[in-house]
């Protein structure tokens, strides 16, 4: 647990000593994450806390996507194309360690900026803090390990690491779509069985899981959605156990 | 003590057989030169002594231990200096090794590991702006800060300048009279020569020559080279020679003694033998004496005439 602590402090400082890359993903996220459900909150004529909510809570899975997958997905490709991942593991740590750090880091950064998302939306619109706030902490942080898990799938299988963040983006916009982040208009438009086969994805486990966190009612109703987020973490992990590359292809 | 031992291994990647049926041994406290041109086999046999790989075949023991299964305890004790891997290029020389340290268990303080490397002037200078040779340094720098037992340096002064290679050979050879094993591969023949006790020549996979340094080597042929005088015939020579143009050149297991019977013969003739040059025998002419005596002859099976007659390599 040490050296996991140890290289996500590493890959902390590594990405707070970048400010382009701090800045851009802070912007990014606040932008998409805050700005979307903040137009829409102020463009209703009258409030409707389900259609903000629904916005804030599909902005949330595009956010957690775009840092969890595929800043995962670029990270580890590009260090393993500079050779940093198998310096790192001459060095003595388990690989468990590194590509554990690096979830850890990455999971934090992910973690935060949801809460400075939410945080915003609470001050500036009338959507009301959830009614079990440690409910929807604990799904950030599940959902946010599990789409970085997803990331490592892609840097294991996008043969180019220059096409990392382009390989992420129909996984990013299905989760867009699937989680509602393009407005209950749209989601209303798409037919049941696509509604159903998006709903297998992380995202939607987190609509479901942190809907209910805001909404209240009974955990027991959560179960399918667990389940989900279970079933990709142990995909995630059986894929990294098995075909995880320290070297990059020649 | 053993330190490294190396028991009939094989390694493949598809049909390519990278390592094949190789056997050694290295003793605790000696300088281990594994040889070899681009391809032979010299970094997958590192990669499997250090649980990079795991073997098809065969057997290592660095330490005593199973380098897979005993992983934790193996990579607590050796340093690996890699012949490819990266840094953090934002880092600093000085931070790098800071964050090394907290990976290592019982690490030197990182000022030691920078003076041990000679990169004491540049631990405030960022990694993209080190030189190749300054990031070997660097790299040997990370190696050291364990105080490894066993040592394994891949390729290390690779891109170094001359003062900066034999300053580097001072902390090897100061490690190795303290007790560190140290197992290396060079393309630089006169750093094996000048480290080494013992080495080990790959060629395909294939161990083909090994043994202590200082044998191998008198047991090879020295040279006397010179200018053959005008007026003189190869045949009236006093001593079989190889006559290229106007170059002679003598092969004899004492160049001293041929050059003398040389110089004896041409005086009481009068003669002088221009550009005279005596050689003892070099790593070097070993080296390129295997390369073309395994050049694939025309029939296309490779000719393995310095084969040791034991199955599956040697002993060192």
């Amino acid at each position: 647990m040490r050296d996991v602590l140890t290289v996500a402090r590493l890959g902390g400082r590594l990405f707070l000593g970048d400010g382009r890359a701090v800045g851009g993903i802070a912007v990014l996220g606040v932008c998409l994450g805050a700005g979307l459900p903040l137009l829409i909150a102020a463009s209703l004529r009258s409030r409707d806390v389900e259609v903000v909510l629904g916005m804030h809570l599909g902005m949330l899975a595009v956010v957690l996507t775009m840092v969890a997958t595929t800043q995962t997905a670029v990270t580890l490709s590009t260090r393993r194309e500079m050779l940093v991942l198998k310096r790192l593991r001459a060095s003595g740590l388990r690989g468990r360690a590194i590509i554990g750090g690096e979830l850890v880091n990455i999971v934090t950064q992910a973690t935060l900026l949801s809460a400075l998302i939410s945080m915003i939306l609470y001050t500036f619109t009338y959507v009301p803090p959830p009614q079990l706030p440690l409910l929807f902490a604990a799904c950030v942080v599940a959902v946010a390990g599990v789409l970085a898990l997803i990331g490592v799938i892609f840097s294991i299988v996008t043969r180019r690491p220059d096409l990392n963040a382009p390989a992420t983006i129909p996984f990013i916009v299905a989760s867009a779509v699937g989680a509602g982040g393009y407005g209950p208009f749209v989601t209303g438009l798409l037919p049941g069985w696509v509604q159903w086969a998006l709903d297998l994805l992380p995202t939607g486990a987190m609509v479901e899981i942190a809907g209910l966190a805001y909404r209240g009612g009974e955990l027991a109703t959560l179960t399918g959605p667990v389940l989900n987020l279970t079933v990709w973490a142990l995909l995630g992990l059986v894929t990294v156990r098995f075909l995880f590359r320290w070297d990059p292809r020649r | 003590m053993t330190a490294i031992q190396v028991n009939r291994l094989s390694k493949s990647y598809g049909k390519f057989q990278a390592v094949d049926d190789i056997s050694f041994e290295v003793e605790a406290g000696t300088v281990f030169a594994l040889l070899g041109r681009n391809g032979a086999g010299k970094t997958t046999t590192i990669e499997l002594l250090i649980g990079f790989q795991k073997p098809d075949t065969g057997s290592v023991r660095v330490l005593g231990l199973d380098p897979i299964k005993d992983r934790a305890q193996v990579r607590g004790n050796v340093g690996i200096m890699l012949q490819e891997a990266g840094f953090f290029p934002d880092l600093t020389a000085g931070q790098t090794v800071e964050i090394w340290r907290d990976f290592t268990p019982a690490a030197r303080p990182a000022s030691e590991a920078l003076e041990l490397a000679g990169l004491t002037a540049k631990a405030k200078t960022k990694v993209r702006q080190l030189s190749g040779g300054e990031k070997r340094r660097l790299d040997l720098a990370l190696a050291l800060l364990g105080r490894p037992d066993v040592l394994f340096l891949d390729e290390p002064t690779t891109g170094m300048d001359p003062e900066a290679r034999r300053n580097i050979w001072e902390v090897v050879r100061d490690l190795a009279a303290r007790g560190t094993t140290v197992l290396l591969t060079t393309h630089y023949l006169e750093e094996a020569q000048q480290l080494a006790t013992n080495l080990a020549i790959m060629d395909r996979g294939e161990i083909v020559v090994d043994g202590d340094m200082a044998e191998t080597l008198a047991a090879r042929v020295g040279r006397v080279s010179f200018e053959l005088p005008s007026v003189i015939d190869p045949g009236e020579l006093p001593l079989p020679a190889t006559v290229r143009g106007r170059l002679a050149v003598v092969q004899a297991a004492d160049p001293d003694l041929a050059a003398q019977t040389l110089l004896g013969w041409a005086s009481e003739r009068g003669l002088r033998l221009r550009g005279l040059e005596v050689r003892a025998a070099s790593l070097e002419d070993l080296f390129l004496e295997l390369a073309q005596n395994h050049e694939t002859p025309p029939n296309g099976a490779p000719a393995r005439s310095d084969r040791p007659g034991r199955s599956g390599g040697a002993r060192a």
